[in-house]
């Protein structure tokens, strides 16, 4: 049976088949030659993985995000973000930074906020002297902050996927997402001290004052979803519902920068984005529960027994492995498949699920920027017109502080924790 | 893109009906979302007033269901699923082709596997004449999303091998790149 759960879909990943193909095709061969449960329970099994009330809130942040590109509420928090931090040095690559993990609360889709951040802020880095390759790596690495900052799409799936509570994983990303931002600011400046960058004008009071009343309805929306969600008025998803609404809402009528066919428009795109990630659902759901009946969690919590390790070096064996995915896989498919069979033997050894799904979070988080294949990166590339091979090398000093970042989360549990603690 | 505009052949009036039918398709996608996203806010307000929206979950996750399956066909059409392209974007036009052929050509028979014996399930569903627990609605609905969505993949899987097969012989292959559908994760 091991062949039909490993080496047939690795073979079917490689030769490029559809990651929803791929676990479906393992799991029905499975199926057939191997087990002898009723074969209805194939469909069962896949309906029972999408009928989540949970997993509505994947394609409402998926729209909130759109509606926020459309209606133009991502270019005033930029504005923002940019009037606020005037004059200090690499006032711009820190802008870049901060609106990232603005956009962020917003916006549950990484790629979404590296599109948004990078057609605004660009061009402005090129002219300001980043130059192409730090620009480049800069804008793709910011975006990723977002998998950290709730609301966080891959945090619902992990949530959905390893039945823990979805608001408590996005208290706990609060710290580990600012600790990330504040970690490449610092890289940003130091960058910028050292090339020398111009500084961009002094802080302007009347300007910021001006800027924050224009942005005033763009700021609260952060503000409105997650003290919904925190403070107990909605659940996540319906604090997604009321965020698409108002996105609409601003977007239409404050702003004025959308009409009702862009809304449209946002919905048939997030619609099909939604199609993509809840299939993977739906066929994970049905893989794993094959992993789960032919035993593979218990032959390798056994293993683990075995090998008598700690969790400090099943955690850092862990970061290894999901670094290494994160670079060939989406983050999707990763948390679907990997949950199911990590979590158990991460509390096996003491590791809190909160705590690990941070851990995992922030990898995927990475390994959407890391070469050959994140997805950031080939955003980054459409948005940005850049050569891959420049972004390629671009990224790399922000992967590094990223994992030094990575290394703090998972040694120091309370930086995960603290918050979800003070609830 | 749709899969028949990616063959370079005139355009025909059955070429025209399936543009025109996923057109159709993407507006009622864009619309069942819009629609869900009000009757989610409705039904928190409604639930905040001390009003009680029956049956309203049920909806909302069956129509979320629905919505998936139907997009699934729309994405298999653009070729747009998320994949893994280490090995694909590094071939000629020609192996791409052929690796799209073979992958979907597994596609056809696993879906169509799928579809049967969802359509099974759904049949012994209806014989139980099985409801939902709040609205009592026929599970024969929300069920039958996954024969749609699987089925509809096999048969659109099955073009695109019709046509692959086609560009190999002739030389002109449908597949320079992979779909316009935006592939996101997280």
């Amino acid at each position: 049976m091991i062949w039909t759960l490993t080496a047939l879909p690795l073979a079917l990943l490689l030769i490029g088949m559809p990651v929803f193909g791929v676990l479906l095709t393992g799991a029905v061969v499975t199926f057939i030659l191997f087990l002898t449960v009723p074969s209805l329970a194939l469909h069962q099994i896949m309906f029972g993985g999408l009928e989540n009330y949970a997993l509505l809130a994947v394609p409402f942040f998926i729209f909130a995000g759109e509606l926020m590109g459309t209606g133009g509420i991502a270019n005033k928090l930029i504005a923002w973000v940019l009037a606020l931090i005037g004059r200090m040095p690499g006032s711009l690559g820190v802008a870049t930074v901060g609106a990232s993990t603005l956009i962020g609360a917003i916006s549950g889709a990484s790629v979404a906020t590296v599109a948004a951040v990078g057609k605004s802020l660009y061009p402005g880095l090129l002219r300001d002297g980043y130059g192409q390759r730090f620009s480049s790596g800069l804008v793709s690495s910011s975006g990723a902050i977002d998998i950290l900052i709730p609301p966080s799409i891959a945090m619902i799936l992990y949530g959905a996927a390893g039945e823990q509570s979805i608001p408590k994983l996005f208290v706990a990303g609060v710290l580990p997402g600012l600790l990330m931002a504040a970690m490449m600011s610092g890289f940003v400046v130091l960058w910028a001290l050292r090339l020398k960058i111009p500084r961009s004008g002094s802080f302007d009071l009347k300007y910021f004052i001006r800027t924050t009343i224009s942005a005033g309805p763009a700021l609260f929306m952060p503000v409105f979803i997650l003290a919904g969600i925190y403070f107990g008025f909605a659940s996540p998803t319906e604090a997604g519902g009321f965020a698409c609404v108002y996105a609409m809402l601003v977007g239409r009528y404050v702003y004025r920068e959308m009409s009702w066919k862009d809304v449209l428009d946002a919905a048939i795109r997030s619609a099909m984005l939604t199609a993509q990630i809840l299939i993977i659902v739906a066929t994970a759901s049905l893989f794993s529960w094959i992993l789960t009946v032919s035993g593979v969690p218990q032959m390798l919590a056994a293993g683990l027994q075995a090998m008598k390790l700690e969790a400090w070096n099943f955690l850092l064996i862990i970061n290894v492995i999901l670094l290494m995915v994160g670079c060939v896989l989406d983050p999707t498919s990763a948390i679907l498949v990997l949950t199911p069979l990590l979590l158990p033997l991460a509390k096996m050894v003491g590791i809190d699920p909160i705590h690990f799904g941070i851990v995992m979070s922030v990898n995927i988080a990475i390994g959407m920027f890391l070469p050959p294949f994140g997805l950031n990166i080939m955003v980054a590339r459409s948005v940005l017109g850049v050569p891959l091979e420049t972004i390629y090398r671009g990224v790399l000093p922000f992967a590094i502080v990223q994992i030094i970042s990575l290394l703090i989360i998972t040694y120091w549990p309370d930086v995960s924790l603290i918050l979800t603690r003070a609830l | 893109m749709a899969f028949e505009e990616k063959f370079d052949t005139p355009p025909d009036p059955g070429n025209r009906l399936t543009r025109i039918a996923a057109s159709a398709l993407r507006v009622l996608l864009g619309f069942i979302l819009i629609a869900l996203v009000l009757l989610n806010v409705a039904n928190a307000i409604c639930r905040a007033a001390g009003i009680v929206l029956i049956g309203v979950d049920e909806v909302l996750v069956f129509g979320m269901i629905w919505m998936v399956m139907v997009g699934v066909l729309l994405v298999t059409a653009d070729r747009g699923h998320i994949n893994f392209e280490l090995v694909t974007s590094r071939v000629t036009p020609h192996t791409q082709t052929i690796l799209m052929v073979a992958t979907h050509a597994i596609l056809v028979f696993i879906c169509a596997y799928t579809a049967y014996e969802s359509f099974q399930f759904v049949r012994q569903i209806t014989r139980l004449g099985q409801t939902s627990m709040a609205l009592g609605m026929p599970m024969l609905i929300p069920h039958s999303a996954l024969v749609v969505g699987f089925g509809g993949t096999a048969i659109i899987a099955a073009v695109l091998v019709f046509n692959g097969v086609l560009g190999l012989a002739s030389g002109a292959y449908p597949i320079e790149k992979q779909g316009e559908t935006e592939k996101v994760a997280s």
